[in-house]
């Protein structure tokens, strides 16, 4: 069965099929531009590429290797696969094979796994590049540098390594407040590579972009000069990105060269079950039919499930239905991060090889790991952003064969509007990313590390930062870790700073999942997602297989599982609590007041529902007794006066429910104003919040501790506000949408008009609003 | 009404109209609200509200929030630094930076448009988090001066070093050896010892006996050696330095001051400098640029020495047992070396950390380096 036929299949079985095509979308093909290899090219790298059947460039990585190799700060972004590792590599082998020590570079990848993967691929090329090398001359090495790097290796790395490859945050708090041991590659260093650049957003971003600022500094101690390469997926301000990262000028490479062939994205709704309640067959059931079809078939498929428990649950199903049609279980596998790295590599092979001809996945096969090229992709329910749908919409169609995405709706508002609407994957302008370097918090711990490195000079700018006399001096006088003598600012505190400061709020700290005899660690999991994953009496999914967990021991951080043939899988319920501690700060307004203060965030699991594999009946339930996952952080809550919920007649269960969307909306417009991810700030809104015994929208920051992004909130509210109530009034869709406060489904087709009062009353400076609300109130 | 419902009276004393608000700066409502959300009360929404243009309320702004973080005031007049530099130095307020946004068009996903709102007052909304920056950082306790040991202050070209310069004669007795046994150990067995077989050609002038102070143990190119205590033989006595860091603008000279006596005498004499001094001097000269011998093969770590040769027999091998057994030296009210760093930073902030006590402590474990380099070498397990 060829692509086409595939297609049409799926058209013609509307009735006994997995669902009906709501939808089809077409991207045409688009041919390869390329150019020859540039002629400054070392002619042992152009054997290298030769040897691997390379004989040109895509131009994107000709034109991005041409600037590199003029020094140009460069940022690269261009689809999935096309080729930007290439680009970068080139002209950073080209200055090693001419200039060995002097021409040093150093690679950051976001995650471990991704740079031990580049770094198998580097030193195929490097084995020619040393080739090019006069004779005599220092062997040129390549090596990761990471937490799993022995100490002997460490050592030698220091002095000798030319390529090191290492993450964000080894170089926060292993390379730079050791810079002395790393001279020779300060002194020496040439460019620097950031991958998947659009992954450093938010705080995240706003932190490494500081680890940069620190890195430059240390660079320009030594006298060393790097140029900067940036690659990233296709976002709408790549080279602003990369400008506010490296605080450089940059050029932005985006013209993509690389040949694509013809693409079709299949809209597929699953069949309405019960006409009243418009109850459609679960997405996850539809994508199980779909993956029967495809087994049938020669083509190779990935499936994008949305939670590491339906990637199990659907692996299952595609498992069960190979083994009846008698096909080998090992062509279908499952792909996500608490799989043992051994096994992942395993399965990326296999992927490659085309052993394994179906794998279904979370979004961890969203970053560059290399697969290969596959045909189908199929999205069990909307991934939640246009940026995240093309990455993985990107895992297929590589080069110039036809290749199918085919995203399956859930019931959700959100599939439904997409099933209707889906030019809106096409006519919006691609996720754009935000980070904001200044902010106050983060500046002040990375000037501090800074600070540790090297004393500040008098007059010294950190970065572009443009309070880093401020925050010398708050370090200073009032925290008192730094001494000003003679004319600088001198680290004098006995604590290595770096240690206490984080660059992602998820603690490194993981709870191992155990086989209770055979003593086997089976897999990983973040301790946050613990409590709604590994609890006492959850069936625990792994590689298609089901384990029942018998004992969590959560202050070892280990769980125990024993294979079971359970004919169910669980689901936790899980409560999110806000407590204020203490109110900082009020200001009260005619329809409301806002509130800015410490608050306490509390998850809790509290029980859990056993569901029946495929008739997704639910056959028991259980208590889950686990301490909630919780932390301390800054909040701004937004609570509306007693007058304006009487005359919009907001009750509990009601037209209150509104509220989410208006806090959905709120937290949407957040990066407008603070230069935050929509996901560093969290909301909550409470028809009836205990703590003030009215309505609140309740916005905090996800860090503990905060990062002071909910008293940035504070101050703009108002401006947040009424950026929320223009955008509904423009806002074409007739009663909610994915772009304002959510689709009608769940809210009724009032929601669009009560969410427009609930802001216009707020906005409203006088005290009571006097018109009634009305259907069309715009 | 919404007024919070459990308030106690520490929240409203919290309230600050001033904590870098653009909002209030533009005269919006709420400029400076008052304290409490007193049921129907309202604030003024006119411009020019009632407090935003006292020139008091600035100067005040810096004494408010300490009250309110509860950075005692008796901490901010021990501190001769800090009050030089607010006074003499820029205003506490920075002042605001363009003016806030146009209201925004575009989709939540869309780019960032236009200017930010104006970030406000930084050090102010530092101050705000004070406590929680600090990470735990202890108290600070006020306690009585303390002045250095006499000595002279060398006038370099790398500007001024205080230097103690003490000269012992070889028959100066440590403990009970005489610190000239320090010129005579037994080549061979020490080159053995020591694993080393270049130790057979070493001479007793070749060597540095040096021990560091340091701002802390955890490593890193900011842990700074604020003193040391050198020793090497001339003529018939041990000339022992001991260079301190009265002030951090020093460091060069007291580095370029080890560099040469490195040069001097190359062969480091220390006690697990090996694994631990000579790499807190390779970090400072680093961060000034100096390049002195210090990672070199010859260097004799007499910690390696003696727990191969009695670490077997002893409880352990620390440097206070080494003195005990082959030395007899007992040292009593010696300060700690934990407590060195504390003493330091006390003192380089405001003159009252024992920094004497630890110089005095440091000056015995460089007599002792000297003593045992000649008893190990003939002392049995």
């Amino acid at each position: 069965m060829d692509l086409s036929t595939f297609v049409q299949q799926l058209r013609a079985h509307a009735d006994d099929g997995p669902g009906t095509v709501d939808a089809l979308h077409q991207v045409e093909p688009r041919p390869a531009r390329m150019q020859p290899f540039p002629d400054w090219l070392h002619p042992c790298l152009k054997d290298a590429l030769h040897a691997r059947g390379i004989l040109e460039l895509f131009s994107h990585q000709r034109e991005c290797a041409d600037l590199l190799h003029d020094r140009k700060h460069t940022v690269i972004a261009t689809s999935t696969a096309s080729g930007k590792s290439l680009a970068y590599h080139l002209p950073v082998l080209d200055a090693l094979v001419r200039d060995g020590l002097d021409a040093r570079a150093l690679y950051l990848y976001p995650t471990k796994a991704l740079a031990r993967d580049q770094m198998t691929d580097l030193e195929k090329l490097l084995q020619h590049a040393q080739a090019g090398r006069p004779e005599g001359e220092q062997p040129l090495t390549v090596a990761v540098y990471d937490g799993d790097t022995p100490p002997q290796v460490r050592q030698s790395l220091r002095e000798h390594g030319t390529l090191v490859l290492t993450n964000p945050h080894m170089l926060h708090q292993g390379i730079l407040p050791n810079h002395q041991k790393w001279q020779g590659l300060f002194a020496g260093l040439r460019y620097v590579v950031v991958d998947e650049l659009h992954t450093l957003s938010g705080i995240y971003g706003s932190h490494v972009a500081n680890v940069l600022r620190r890195l430059q500094r240390i660079c320009r101690h030594y006298g060393g000069n790097p140029t900067f390469c940036g690659a990233s997926a296709t976002v709408s301000n790549a080279a602003e990105h990369g400008r506010r990262l490296f605080e450089q000028h940059v050029h932005c490479v985006d013209e993509d060269g690389s040949p694509r062939g013809k693409k079709h994205f299949v809209f597929l709704n699953p069949r309405i079950t019960q006409q009243a309640s418009g109850m459609r067959v679960p997405a996850s059931e539809a994508a199980r039919q779909l993956g029967g079809q495809l087994l049938d078939s020669d083509l190779q498929s990935i499936f994008f499930a949305r939670s590491r428990s339906q990637t199990e649950v659907l692996l299952k199903y595609l498992r069960d239905d190979a083994r009846q049609k008698h096909i080998d279980q090992e062509r279908v596998a499952g792909y996500r991060g608490g799989y043992l790295p051994k096994l992942r590599r395993k399965i990326e092979k296999g992927l490659r090889d085309g052993v394994i001809r179906t794998v279904v996945s979370t979004n961890a096969l969203e970053l560059g790991v290399d697969i290969g090229s596959l045909d189908v992709c199929v999205l069990v329910g909307y991934p939640g952003t246009v940026s995240s749908t093309f990455q993985r919409a990107g895992r297929v169609g590589r080069r110039s064969q036809e290749s199918a995405v085919v995203v399956v709706a859930r019931s959700s508002a959100m599939d439904q509007y997409l099933m209707q609407n889906p030019g809106y994957l096409f006519d919006q302008p691609r996720d754009a990313v935000s980070i904001d370097p200044d902010n106050a918090i983060i500046l002040t711990n990375h000037i501090r590390c800074a600070a540790f490195e090297l004393p500040f000079d008098e007059d010294e700018d950190f970065g572009q930062a443009p309070d880093t006399r401020d925050v010398l001096e708050f370090l200073t006088h009032d925290l008192r870790v730094l001494v000003h003598q003679s004319g600088r600012f001198h680290y004098a505190e006995r604590t290595y700073p770096a240690e206490g400061v984080s660059l992602t709020a998820a603690d490194m700290d993981n709870v191992t999942i155990q086989e209770v005899e055979s003593r086997k660690i089976l897999a990983e999991i973040d301790r946050p997602s613990a409590i709604t994953e590994v609890y006492e009496g959850a069936i625990y999914g792994h590689q298609g297989e089901t384990y029942l967990v018998e004992r969590f021991d959560y202050d070892d951080r280990r769980a125990f599982v024993k294979p079971i043939h359970a004919d169910y899988y669980t689901e936790a319920d899980t409560e999110t609590e806000v407590k204020f501690l203490h109110l900082d700060e009020c200001r009260e307004f005619p329809n409301y007041a806002a509130h800015r203060g410490e608050v306490h965030v509390a998850t809790l699991a509290k029980a859990f529902k056993k569901i029946k594999f495929y008739t997704r009946e639910n056959v028991g339930i259980g208590e889950i007794n686990l301490p909630p996952e919780e932390f301390e952080t800054e909040a701004t809550a937004l609570v509306l006066q007693a007058d304006l919920v009487q005359r919009l007649g907001l009750r509990k269960g009601g037209e209150a429910s509104c509220l989410q969307g208006v806090g959905q909306l709120l937290q949407g417009l957040v990066p407008l104003f603070v230069r935050v991810d929509p996901g560093d700030v969290k909301v909550l809104a409470e028809a009836l919040h205990p703590h003030f015994e009215a309505p609140a929208i309740i916005l905090y920051d996800r860090i503990p501790d905060g990062v002071g992004l909910s008293q940035r909130i504070f101050e703009v509210h108002r401006e947040i506000l009424s950026a929320a109530e223009q955008l509904l009034m423009k806002c074409h869709c007739r009663s909610g949408c994915p772009s304002c406060v959510g689709p009608q489904a769940s809210l009724g087709t009032r929601s669009k008009s009560v969410a427009l009062a609930i802001l216009r009353g707020m906005l409203d400076e006088r005290e009571l609003m006097l018109s009634p609300i009305e259907e069309s109130a715009w | 009404m919404v007024a919070p419902k459990k308030r106690s009276p520490k929240d409203s004393v919290r309230q600050d109209g001033m904590l870098g608000d653009p909002v209030a700066k533009r005269g919006t409502p709420t400029e400076g609200a008052p304290t409490e959300c007193i049921p129907n009360k309202r604030v003024s929404p006119e411009p020019g509200g009632s407090h935003g243009a006292d020139p008091t309320e600035h100067r005040s702004r810096r004494d408010k929030l300490r009250r309110m973080f509860q950075v005692k005031d008796d901490l901010v007049v021990s501190d001769p630094l800090s009050k030089a530099s607010s006074e003499a130095g820029r205003p506490v307020a920075r002042a605001e930076a363009g003016s806030p946004t146009a209201s925004p068009k575009g989709t939540p996903t869309g780019t960032p448009a236009g200017p930010l709102p104006a970030r406000g007052d930084v050090r102010a909304f530092l101050q705000a988090r004070r406590q929680r920056l600090a990470n735990g950082m202890p108290a600070h306790l006020v306690r009585d001066v303390v002045e250095l040991p006499p000595a002279d202050v060398l006038q370099t070209d790398y500007g001024p070093l205080w230097r103690r310069e003490l000269r012992y004669p070889v028959s100066h007795v440590h403990g009970r050896v005489k610190v000239d046994a320090g010129r005579h150990f037994d080549r061979e067995r020490l080159a053995k010892m020591a694993k080393s077989p270049s130790f057979t050609e070493l001479a007793a002038e070749q060597c540095l006996f040096l021990d560091t102070e340091t701002t802390g143990l955890s490593g890193g190119a900011g842990t700074m050696v604020f003193a040391y205590g050198i020793a090497f033989f001339e003529g018939e006595e041990l000339v022992l330095e001991q260079l301190f860091l009265r002030d951090f603008g020093e460091e060069p000279a007291m580095l370029q001051h080890i560099a040469k006596r490195l040069d001097e005498h190359p062969v480091p004499v220390t006690f697990v400098g090996k694994s631990y001094d000579r790499h807190r001097i390779a970090a400072r000269l680093a961060v000034h640029k100096i390049k002195a011998p210090i990672l070199t093969d010859r260097h004799l770590d007499l910690y390696h020495v003696i727990r191969r040769e009695f670490g077997k027999n002893w409880p352990n091998s620390r440097l206070h047992t080494a003195e005990e057994r082959l030395l007899g030296l007992y040292r009593d009210d010696d300060l700690p070396g934990s407590e060195a760093p504390a003493a330091f930073l006390d003192w380089i902030r405001d003159r009252t950390g024992p920094v004497d006590r630890v110089l005095e402590h440091n000056r015995l474990d460089v007599l002792s380096l000297a003593a045992l380099l000649g008893v190990v070498t003939s002392a049995k397990a």
